[in-house]
C-alpha cells in the first residue's frame, strides 16, 4: 500500500511504513488524488496562487496541468460574503479537495466553487459556487446540484466547512 | 524595449528569465511575456486578470497604480519588476 500525505510542507509518499518519496518540499499541498495510475496534487503557492500537478509514475516526476479558473466577473456584479460582509474574489485562492467518480475528476475550491474535468485535468469546467456567494451558478447552486449515487460526499466540497485543516490523506492499493 | 524581470522566489516554481518585450503599458509588456511563457500568467495574475493580491509590480522602482487593468504607461526603456509582496502576520 502506498499512502500520499499532503502537508503544509510538501507531499510525502509513505510505503512500507517509511517515507519513500517527498515532493513539493516547502510548499503546501492542499489536496491529493490517486486515480487510475495517475496522482494529482494541488499546491498552494500563497503569493502565486493555487496550482495542479499530475504524475504518471507515482510521484517521481510531475507536470503542471490546468488549474480551475473562475469565469470572468461581469462589471456590474456585486458579490459579498454575507458573513464577513467583504467582496468575494472571483478567483481560485485554494484547491480544497479533489475527488473522482468514473472518468470525471471533481475539484472544490476556496472561494467555494465546484469544477469538473473529463480529460484527466487538462481542462476544467466551472459548475457552481456556494449558494449566496461567489459567481452565479451556470447550473444551479451547490445545494441544487444532483450528483451520481456513487459520488462520495467529499465530492461536494463547496459545502464543506471552511474551518477544517486544508490537507488530505489519500491512499491507493 | 521594456525589460521584465521576475523574483527568484517565482523562479523556484517556474522558468521565467528576464524578457525584453514590446509594449506601451504594463499590460502590453506582460502580455508579450505571457505569449512566450503561458504558464507565467497564472502565477502573476488572478482569474480576472488583475495582479494577484500578494504580488507587486514595480516600474522604474515605483509600484504600478492600476493593479486591475495594468494600464500604467511605460517608456521604451522601462524596467518592470514582478515581485512577491510582503504580507502575512
Amino acid at each position: 500500500m502506498r499512502i500520499y500525505v499532503g502537508t503544509r510542507k510538501g507531499l510525502f509518499t509513505i510505503q512500507g511504513g517509511e517515507v519513500a518519496a517527498a515532493s513539493f518540499l516547502g510548499t503546501p499541498v492542499t489536496a491529493v488524488l490517486p486515480r487510475d495510475g495517475t496522482v494529482y496534487a494541488a499546491v498552494g503557492h500563497g503569493h502565486f496562487g493555487a496550482k495542479l500537478h499530475r504524475s504518471g509514475n507515482g510521484g517521481e516526476t510531475w507536470e503542471e496541468i490546468a488549474a480551475p479558473k473562475y469565469p470572468e466577473k461581469p462589471a456590474d456584479a456585486v458579490d459579498k460574503d454575507p458573513v464577513r460582509n467583504k467582496p468575494v474574489p472571483w478567483s481560485t485562492e485554494l484547491i480544497w479537495t479533489l475527488e473522482a467518480s468514473g472518468k470525471t475528476i471533481w475539484c472544490g475550491t476556496i472561494p467555494g466553487g465546484l469544477f469538473r474535468s473529463d480529460d484527466s485535468g487538462a481542462s476544467w469546467s466551472f459548475l457552481c459556487a456556494r449558494s449566496g456567494t461567489g459567481p452565479s451558478a451556470s447550473s444551479g447552486s451547490a445545494a441544487d446540484m444532483i450528483f451520481p449515487a456513487s459520488t462520495p460526499s467529499a465530492s461536494i466540497p463547496a459545502m464543506r466547512a471552511a474551518s477544517s485543516p486544508p490537507f488530505l490523506v489519500e491512499a491507493s492499493g | 524595449m521594456p525589460r521584465v524581470t521576475f523574483t527568484g522566489n517565482l523562479q523556484r516554481h517556474l522558468d521565467c528569465p528576464p524578457a525584453d518585450v514590446p509594449g506601451a503599458t504594463v499590460r502590453e509588456a506582460l502580455e508579450a511575456v505571457f505569449a512566450q511563457n503561458p504558464r507565467a500568467r497564472g502565477y502573476v495574475l488572478d482569474d480576472q486578470g488583475a495582479v494577484r493580491r500578494h504580488v507587486v509590480i514595480f516600474v522604474g522602482g515605483q509600484p504600478v497604480s492600476d493593479r486591475q487593468r495594468l494600464s500604467d504607461p511605460i517608456s521604451p526603456g522601462a524596467e518592470i519588476a514582478v515581485l512577491q509582496a510582503l504580507s502575512g502576520g
